[in-house]
C-alpha cells in the first residue's frame, strides 16, 4: 500500500477523509476497499484495524463476524466486507 | 503487507506480461472492458496499458457510481442540504460533483451545512449529537458500499433515531453490464469484473454473460499482478473459444458473496423499477430504493425533492465512451471544455471516471513531452 497509497493521498488530499479515515485515496464508493490487519476485538461488533502504513481505525464488523486478530480484512467506508482467505487463494 | 507487496513484484509482472505476449495470436484484435472505475485508475497509475501488445485494447466501463449519476438528482440533494435544519452528509468525492447552481462544497461556503464523513455510521452518529438537526446522508456507490448503508439504517432503527435519513442513489453493477451487451455498437471481446463489488454479490451472478452472451469474465484484484493475471486468463479463454466465469481474486471473493452482507441488503433495500444513469440513459431494475419499512429514514419521503431532470449538453460524448465504442480523448469536448477543473460530462467528476483517469495520467505526460 506504500508508494501508491503516497501517490494518490498527495494527489487528492481532500479525499482523505475525517482523522480516523483509512482510504488511502477517493473514500467514496469506487469499488477499491481497503486492506487492514485486525488488532484487537472491541463489543459491539467493532474491531481495531491498522493500515499498511500504519495508520488504526475501529471498524464495523458485522458483515465479518468470523474475523479474528491478525486476520486481513477489506474495509469499504467503516464495514469490513470481506476477510482474506489463503485457502481459497 | 502480505498479498500487497507480492502482487507488486516487478519480477512476476514482467514475467505475466512476456507470457501474455507469448500467447495471444497476433493476428486477432482483443478488446477488454474493465467494468470497474478502480481498476481504470490501477490501469493508469501502474502504465499497464505499456506492458501489453498493441492488439489488447483496455477499454473503461461504467464502473464509477459518481460519473453516473444524473446531475439532477445532485439538485436534489442539494435542494435538500439548502433547508435549514439539515445537516447533509456525503463523502469525500461527492462533495465536488456538480449540480446546477454548484458543488456541496460551494453550498457550505453559501451557508448550508455541509459536512464530509468517511462511513454512513458517522452521520447516523452525527444524528445522535445532535437531536435538534436532520441529518441526511447522501448515499451513492454500488453493492460495496451498499452493504455500509444497510447496516447504518438497520442501527438507525434499532435505536430509534428519528432525526436521521439517507437519500439513496446506490446502484446495481449487473443490469449496466448487461445494458451494455445490449447495447447495438457493443463490441467488446471479454470482462475484467469488479473486485470488491464481488466480495459481497459474489462471482456466480456473472454466469449470464457466459451463458446468454458468450463472454468471458474474470473477476480481479486491483494490484499490477492482478490485472495481468486476469487479462491473459482471458486471453487464454478467448484463444480456446471458453466463455466461462473465473475468478483470480479467490482471495477474497467468495463463489456466493457475502451471505451476512446480502441478507442485510435484502431486508433495508428493494430493487427500483428504473432509474436514470448519467451517459447510459434509463436502465430497468438498476437501483435500489429503502423499502417501504424504513420509509420512516427514507429522505426522498421526508423532504419533498424536486425531482429534477437535466440533460447533458449534446458535444458530450460520454455515452460512447461509457460503452467503449470511443476512447475518452477522441471526445469532442476532451480536454478543451471538458477537464477535471470543470467537469462537462459524468466521466470527469471522479478521479476514477475514465476521462479523468486518462486526462491526468496519459494527458499529463503527453504535454510534459511536448
Ligand atoms: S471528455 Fe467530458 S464530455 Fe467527453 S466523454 Fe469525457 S466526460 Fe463526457
Amino acid at each position: 500500500m506504500s508508494e501508491g497509497a503516497k501517490e494518490g493521498s498527495s494527489k487528492a488530499p481532500s479525499q482523505v477523509g475525517e482523522s480516523h479515515s483509512l482510504a488511502p485515496r477517493c473514500v467514496t464508493c469506487q469499488d477499491e476497499a481497503v486492506p487492514v490487519t485486525v488488532l484487537e476485538l472491541h463489543a459491539d461488533a467493532q474491531a481495531l484495524v491498522e493500515n499498511g502504513s500504519g495508520q488504526r481505525a475501529l471498524v464495523a464488523i458485522d458483515f465479518t463476524p468470523e474475523a479474528r486478530v491478525g486476520d486481513i480484512l477489506l474495509v469499504h467506508s467503516g464495514v469490513a466486507i470481506a476477510r482474506l482467505d489463503e485457502e481459497r487463494s | 503487507m502480505k498479498y500487497v507487496d507480492e502482487f507488486r513484484d516487478p519480477a512476476l509482472i514482467r514475467k505475466t506480461a512476456d507470457e501474455i505476449a507469448r500467447v495471444i495470436e497476433r493476428d486477432r484484435h482483443y478488446r477488454i472492458m474493465e467494468v470497474c472505475g478502480g481498476h481504470t485508475f490501477s490501469i493508469y497509475r501502474f502504465g499497464l496499458q505499456r506492458l501489453l501488445p498493441e492488439n489488447i485494447e483496455l477499454v473503461h466501463g461504467p464502473g464509477c457510481p459518481v460519473c453516473v449519476l444524473p446531475m439532477g438528482r445532485m439538485d436534489d440533494g442539494l435542494a435538500i442540504a439548502a433547508r435549514p435544519e439539515v445537516i447533509f452528509t456525503a463523502f469525500g468525492d461527492v462533495m465536488r460533483v456538480p449540480g446546477r447552481r454548484g458543488t456541496p462544497l460551494e453550498m457550505r461556503a453559501k451557508g448550508a451545512d455541509v459536512r464530509m464523513v468517511y462511513s454512513p455510521l458517522d452521520a447516523l452518529k452525527l444524528a445522535t449529537e445532535n437531536p435538534d438537526r436532520q441529518v441526511v446522508f447522501f448515499a451513492i456507490g454500488f453493492e460495496t458500499t451498499a452493504p455500509s448503508t444497510a447496516l447504518t439504517l438497520l442501527r438507525a432503527r434499532s435505536l430509534n433515531v428519528d432525526n436521521f435519513s439517507v437519500f439513496c442513489n446506490h446502484v446495481l453493477i449487473l443490469p449496466a453490464i448487461r445494458a451494455i451487451l445490449d447495447s447495438p455498437d457493443m463490441r467488446i471481446d471479454g470482462f475484467i469484473g469488479p473486485g470488491h463489488v464481488s466480495t459481497v454479490i459474489g462471482a456466480r451472478p456473472y454466469e449470464f454473460i457466459a451463458r446468454e452472451y458468450g463472454k468471458p469474465v474474470v473477476i480481479s484484484g486491483f494490484e499490477p499482478l492482478d490485472l495481468l493475471q486476469s487479462i491473459l486468463m482471458l486471453i487464454k479463454q478467448l484463444n480456446q473459444g471458453r466463455a466461462e466465469v473465473e475468478n483470480q481474486y479467490a482471495r477474497v471473493v467468495p463463489w456466493d458473496g457475502n451471505r451476512p452482507a446480502l441478507r442485510a441488503l435484502a431486508e433495508v433495500f428493494a430493487v427500483r423499477p428504473f432509474f436514470e444513469w448519467r451517459g447510459l440513459g434509463f436502465i430497468s431494475q438498476s437501483a435500489l430504493r429503502l423499502r417501504d419499512e424504513f420509509a420512516a429514514w427514507d429522505a426522498e419521503t421526508r423532504f419533498s425533492v424536486p425531482g429534477v431532470r437535466v440533460t447533458d449538453p449534446k458535444a458530450a460524448q460520454c455515452g460512447e465512451v461509457l460503452k467503449g465504442v470511443l476512447p475518452p480523448n477522441r471526445c469532442k469536448l476532451f480536454g478543451r471544455e471538458c477537464t477535471p477543473e470543470h467537469p462537462v460530462g459524468a466521466l470527469m467528476v471522479s478521479s476514477e471516471g475514465a476521462c479523468a483517469a486518462y486526462y491526468h495520467y496519459v494527458h499529463a505526460m503527453v504535454t510534459a513531452g511536448d
